[in-house]
């Protein structure tokens, strides 16, 4: 290993494997020179997104009125930046919506701008 | 009112192990099969789990709890599968040549005639009595699960401030669930040099909100009188004992245990089956038939899974050989083997087999090995041989092998 190159081990949360894939990179560059411990591909690419600016899918519940439940739970489409997550919460805490909801109804389109969608995964009834 | 039912198949429990043996019966040509719950909601522990991470292997993608459930009792539905809500199953009694089940809901009583019962109860929290936890037992002290619960299904957050006990994979997912409410989680602790649940929660949990894990750690004391007021944890020496010179207080109002789950056999033992004294589930047969003949087991009642997927596919195979055993294809006069867990291996599930058969085995070793080799064998014969390179208790291995005709003895796996 050459001196300005250093070495980080990350496990990938992508599946039940939980890689331990070992990556060297340079911090000043943020170039990744080299990558071992991947079982497959989409842990290569998980750990080079992971480095600089982790991703993680937001799941949470949201406040259901007049429903059978008084939450609903609700996660969001795709993945979003780790730093997001924080203010999405604030967003996601000061909603409420109206029984009934049904698994795959959108609640939050584009939320703060961010490339996904926030919809139920647990269905409420009316009251 | 008392109301009497006739089914073939009756399966107690419509979490995903019920509602996926209900199905793998479906599909095995049965079409006398009811569901029985006690929740007002089918989908049993997946409903709170809001998380994401499930269906990875069985449909590619990543699920929540809620989602993955409802895919099969969406698929009950449509086949025609009853599925019975609020309902209590309190006995269970052998007859001659079927199955009187007695179960209770509001305002009724059940008597059930069937041929064949699958059990798919699911597990339940060890609680601070199962751990003695030291100290007092002021209000504060819930099991993960039962926190999970409440915070998302009710609308209740049970603290502001907490101490998580072991770190189990419910615990670490409530970690960053409290976190997310606005509560502060100040620490893990966890009696083992290995954490308790899987390396992407640890990564993703508690890694993500910089929430410290203190392994080959223990509990000295709780305190507080009408409320937790704090916890003392301190480190274990080589010895096990715990090194109070570097004992530390940590102010908190609530304690969350992640302590295990424990198989929910009350309804098996009254039936006499036999338990395995390590899984606490019944001891099972290829077919994953139990010691009562006509009676199956699936799912975390069986054995804690760390996978729902793996849970649904071994409840379809007990939905099957349920059907086969209905229908009389099922030759009770099988020759019995039993498998022993060997050498860092914790269990193996099935424990007995019969000759000329496939079957998955489901097993977990004692302790993290880094380039393992599983064999199993017979008298001095190798069955089959499986290289990992990393494994550790949290993670359920799952090896299918093809008995052979003629065995000698039992079967044994072993690591190395």
């Amino acid at each position: 290993m050459n001196n300005d190159s250093t070495t980080k081990i990350l496990t990938c949360i992508i599946c039940p494997n939980s890689c331990r894939i070992s990556l060297t990179y340079d911090p000043d560059t943020q170039e990744i020179t080299s990558i071992h411990g991947a079982l497959c591909k989409k842990g290569k690419d998980w750990v080079e997104q992971e480095l600089f600016k982790p991703m993680r899918t937001l799941c949470s519940s949201i406040r259901i009125t007049g429903g059978r439940e008084p939450l609903a739970s609700i996660r969001t489409t795709k993945a979003v930046s780790l730093s997001s997550i924080k203010e999405l919460m604030e967003l996601i805490k000061a909603s409420s919506i109206k029984a009934p909801v049904e698994i795959g109804q959108v609640v939050l389109s584009e939320p703060l701008g961010l490339d996904c969608d926030v919809i139920i995964t647990r269905g409420v009834d009316r009251l | 009112m008392n109301e009497k039912i006739n089914v073939s198949i009756l399966i107690i429990g419509a979490g995903p192990a019920g509602t996926a043996a209900a199905l793998g019966a479906k599909e095995a040509g049965e079409d006398s099969i009811l569901i029985i719950d006690r929740d007002t909601r089918a989908g049993g522990i997946l409903n709170q789990c809001i998380h994401d991470g499930f269906g990875l292997m069985r449909y590619k993608r990543a699920l929540s709890g809620p989602e993955y459930a409802q895919l099969d009792i969406d698929s009950c539905h449509k086949k025609n599968i009853p599925i019975l809500t609020d309902t209590y199953v309190h006995t269970i009694i052998k007859g001659d040549d079927h199955f009187t089940i007695k179960a209770i809901a509001t305002g009724r009583l059940y008597s059930i005639k069937a041929k064949a019962v699958i059990l798919a109860m699911g597990c339940r929290e060890r609680t601070a009595g199962a751990i003695s936890l030291p100290g007092s037992r002021p209000a504060g002290i819930y099991t993960a699960g039962t926190a999970q619960r409440l915070l998302n299904m009710q609308n209740t957050l049970v603290g502001r401030s907490c101490v998580i006990v072991g770190s189990g994979d419910i615990g670490l997912i409530m970690a960053r669930r409290m976190t997310l409410e606005g509560a502060k989680v100040q620490a893990v602790t966890e009696l083992q040099s290995y954490p308790g649940g899987l390396d992407r929660n640890i990564r993703q949990c508690l890694d993500d909100f910089d929430i410290p894990l203190y392994l080959e750690t223990g509990i000295v004391s709780v305190h507080g009188n009408d409320r937790v007021c704090g916890i003392t944890i301190a480190p274990l020496r080589s010895d096990r004992t715990l090194d109070m010179k570097n004992s530390q207080y940590i102010t908190c109002d609530t304690i969350l245990l992640s302590v295990g789950l424990i198989p929910e056999n009350e309804l098996s033992r009254s039936l006499d089956i036999a338990i395995d004294p390590i899984t606490q589930g019944p001891i099972v047969t290829g077919d994953l038939m139990t010691s009562c003949p006509g009676v199956f087991a699936c799912g975390n009642v069986l054995q804690v899974h760390d996978i729902v997927d793996l849970v649904s596919e071994e409840a379809k195979r007990a939905g099957r050989t349920a059907v086969s055993f209905v229908s009389g294809a099922y030759a009770d006069t099988k020759e019995l083997f039993s498998i022993y867990a060997g050498e860092k291996i914790r269990y193996c599930v099935p424990q007995v087999i019969t000759p000329s058969s496939t079957t998955t085995l489901s097993l977990r070793v004692t302790e993290p090995i880094t380039d393992a080799t599983i064999s199993i064998t017979n008298d001095a014969t190798l069955i089959k041989k499986r290289r990992y390179s990393f494994t550790q208790p949290s993670e359920m291995i799952q090896i299918e092998i093809s008995v052979p005709e003629n065995l000698v003895g039992s079967l044994e796996v072993n690591c190395e």
